[in-house]
């Protein structure tokens, strides 16, 4: 009898992996690329916001005015500008890959992809610098390998814009907006994110072969920087071996695609977790516990569940995501605040080369409580928690094949009246809240 | 009676067992089912991903070969909007132009060339009359005017003979649209699968 259940088995099994003569395939290497180029228009209350009293009522800051400072925040300061400073600013962007690929006799896949960019955004407005760099392994029957500075396994397998989404409403929720945007006090763009693509911490990830429409993938990044244990990116002198950025950071994704008659459904759930560095020199506030001591950090969380549903045209998408995390990826939040959230709904219609989408999506941190030092008076003026809503509608027109149109409209509300994330005892010196118009006009091309 | 008890179940499950191992295979040789993604199958932030094809190879394959020999037909990889491998046009056209035109016996199918030539067909219920149609696929593209179906038809005279005769202009036309038809739904199962 058990030899009979062992052949069956083993008869399944052979099934399932079964090996098949594969043809050895010589490596090749690919160059392709991508250049944009786009116009934005942007409308931002920025300058007008600095009245932090005038902006928690809601009202206009007044010209000239001087403040009386709210709680230790700006006191004597001046509305320093009664106008906003719109303007119209062009923008390049490009990016270089490097693609080798080959395939042994036994079907073992191989290969590595380089990507060059030059991002005028970056610090390195005028030099190359890599974004992501990885090698892989691909096998016929037990999944893909990959090692580098690659995006991180839930970021990989979840479920983003397809079919007419792709190329859409700014071609993201933190698409082509935020590139004209002037950071805020924390120096983000923009918070509203799907589940953080690590970075491009160097990492290995595993991805599954797809069961039934299932499939998964995990990955672990020891450090959150690329490379290896040295310096800090950008830094002379802060080395990695000192734990000053987050450790240890896992990350895996689960997600299921098929279709129903003429509709594609895809659905995913991502997780990931890291260990806090030991401290940023945050201060307790005042009246709490730990009050005026250095808190801690909270280890790094972020959960996402993502759909999308195609057909006939259309598209629908839609996250959710969880977590103690700040800003717009992996920051540790410190001790005492609460669970950061993003949700976001987008929906589109592609016919021929023309498409249209729209997005709305919201996201929120948690300011903390205020306290003024010593105690007193300004407990009342508690900042809530920030909150940033965008509304999108773009349309895109494909011109040629990789050579495509695009133009949006976003319009960002940030109510962010915070204290400072390094003393929450202080207001933040540029904390507020903002109302931003971007449109943008562009083209891609791509080879 | 306690082994028989035993036994029972095992077998039960045994058996299922033997039933589920060629569905089991028959699952895993049907190809999707069970299969390793291809990398272009994972989300992606990388800037060429938000723009439709190439401009150099003018379908989804991206990059330009410097080093190696392309063995990838002709380089799609994508869900076959600008042909699949081994088709030099349009895959969506190419299939819904055999689909359209099977009801009549093939002589020749030209992938490369877009070429579907159909051999005498003589209708149900029809003795003297035979149509022929040749099937021209224009490009890569799916377009509206991207496929040109002409028609033959002969007559058979008195003597047995064929003739050439008259075919109504709208009856290519009818079959240029079943073809721009079935073209459609192709490509809109294709995309509920993306």
């Amino acid at each position: 009898m058990r030899k009979i259940l062992l052949g069956t088995t083993a008869v399944v099994g052979a099934a399932l992996i079964g090996s098949v003569a594969h043809a050895q395939t010589a490596p090749t290497v690919r160059v392709a690329g991508y250049i944009e180029f786009s116009m934005g228009y942007v409308s931002d209350s920025i300058d007008d916001a600095r009245d932090l009293t005038a902006v928690a009522n809601g009202g206009p800051p007044a010209t000239g005015v001087v403040l009386p400072g709210v709680g230790g925040g700006i006191p004597g300061s001046t509305a320093t500008r009664s106008y906003s400073r719109d303007k119209i600013d062009f923008r390049s962007d490009m990016e270089i890959s490097v693609i080798v690929g080959g395939k042994a006799a036994n079907g073992l896949e191989y290969g590595a992809e380089i990507e060059l960019q030059m991002d005028a955004n970056n610090t390195s407005a005028t030099a190359v610098d890599t974004d992501e760099m990885w090698m892989y392994l691909r096998s016929p029957t037990l999944g893909t390998l990959q090692m580098g500075d690659q995006d991180s396994a839930a970021d990989q397998i979840r479920v983003g814009f397809g079919g007419p989404l792709a190329t859409v409403a700014g071609f993201g929720y933190s698409g082509a907006w935020d590139e004209f945007v002037a950071p805020n006090s924390d120096g983000t763009r923009y918070l509203l994110t799907t589940i953080n693509d690590g970075s491009d911490a160097t990492k290995i990830i595993y991805l599954s072969p797809s069961f039934f429409g299932f499939d998964f993938g995990v990955s672990y990044a020891p450090n959150a920087d690329e490379g290896e244990n040295f310096l800090r990116p950008g830094s002379t002198t802060a080395l990695q071996r000192d734990r000053a950025t987050i450790r240890n950071e896992w990350s895996a994704g689960i997600r299921y695609r098929g279709s129903f008659g003429n509709i594609g459904v895809a659905a995913s759930f991502g997780a990931m977790r890291a260990d806090a560095q030991e401290s940023n020199g945050v201060i307790a506030p005042v009246g709490v516990a730990n009050s005026n001591v250095v808190v801690g950090l909270q280890d790094v969380t972020q959960y996402e569940a993502a759909v999308l549903v195609t057909g006939y045209g259309f598209g629908v998408s839609a996250f959710y995501n969880w977590g103690n995390f700040g800003g717009t990826t992996r920051t540790p939040l410190r001790n005492g605040l609460d669970t950061s959230t993003n949700i976001g709904i987008a929906a589109g219609y592609g016919t021929g080369a023309f498409s249209i989408g729209a997005l709305w999506g919201q996201s929120e941190r948690d300011n903390g409580s205020f306290l003024a030092a010593g105690g007193g008076s300004a407990a009342t003026a508690n900042p809530s928690d920030r909150k940033q809503t965008i509304i999108s509608v773009g349309v895109g027109y494909s011109l040629a094949p990789g050579l495509f149109l695009f133009a949006n409209y976003t319009n960002v509300d940030d109510k962010n009246i915070s204290n400072s994330t390094s003393n929450p005892t202080a207001w933040a010196a540029t904390g507020r809240s903002r109302d931003i118009d971007v449109f943008v006009l562009g083209t891609r091309l791509t080879f | 009676m306690t082994r028989t008890f035993l036994g029972a179940p095992l077998a039960r499950c045994l058996a299922a067992l033997l039933i589920l191992a060629p569905l089991v295979a028959a699952c895993s040789n049907a190809g999707d089912n069970i299969r390793v993604p291809r990398l272009d199958e994972y989300n992606s932030d990388r800037g060429r991903s938000r723009v439709p094809g190439s401009l150099i190879s003018g379908n989804s394959q991206q990059g330009i070969l410097i080093f190696g020999t392309d063995r990838s037909g002709s380089g799609n990889r994508g869900a076959g909007a600008d042909g699949g491998a081994g088709i030099g046009v349009n895959a969506y056209l190419w299939r819904a132009t055999l689909d359209t035109l099977s009801f009549m016996p093939l002589a020749s199918a030209d992938p490369f060339g877009g070429v579907v030539i159909t051999d005498w067909y003589t209708p149900p219920g029809v003795q003297n009359e035979r149509f022929r149609a040749t099937a021209l696929i224009l490009g890569r593209q799916l377009r509206s005017d991207g496929v040109r179906v002409v028609v033959h038809r002969q007559e058979q005279a008195r003597g047995g003979a064929w003739v050439d005769a008259p075919v109504s202009a709208s009856t290519a036309t009818e079959l240029e649209d079943q073809v721009l038809q079935r073209a459609r739904e192709l490509r809109s199962q294709s995309a509920a699968l993306r």
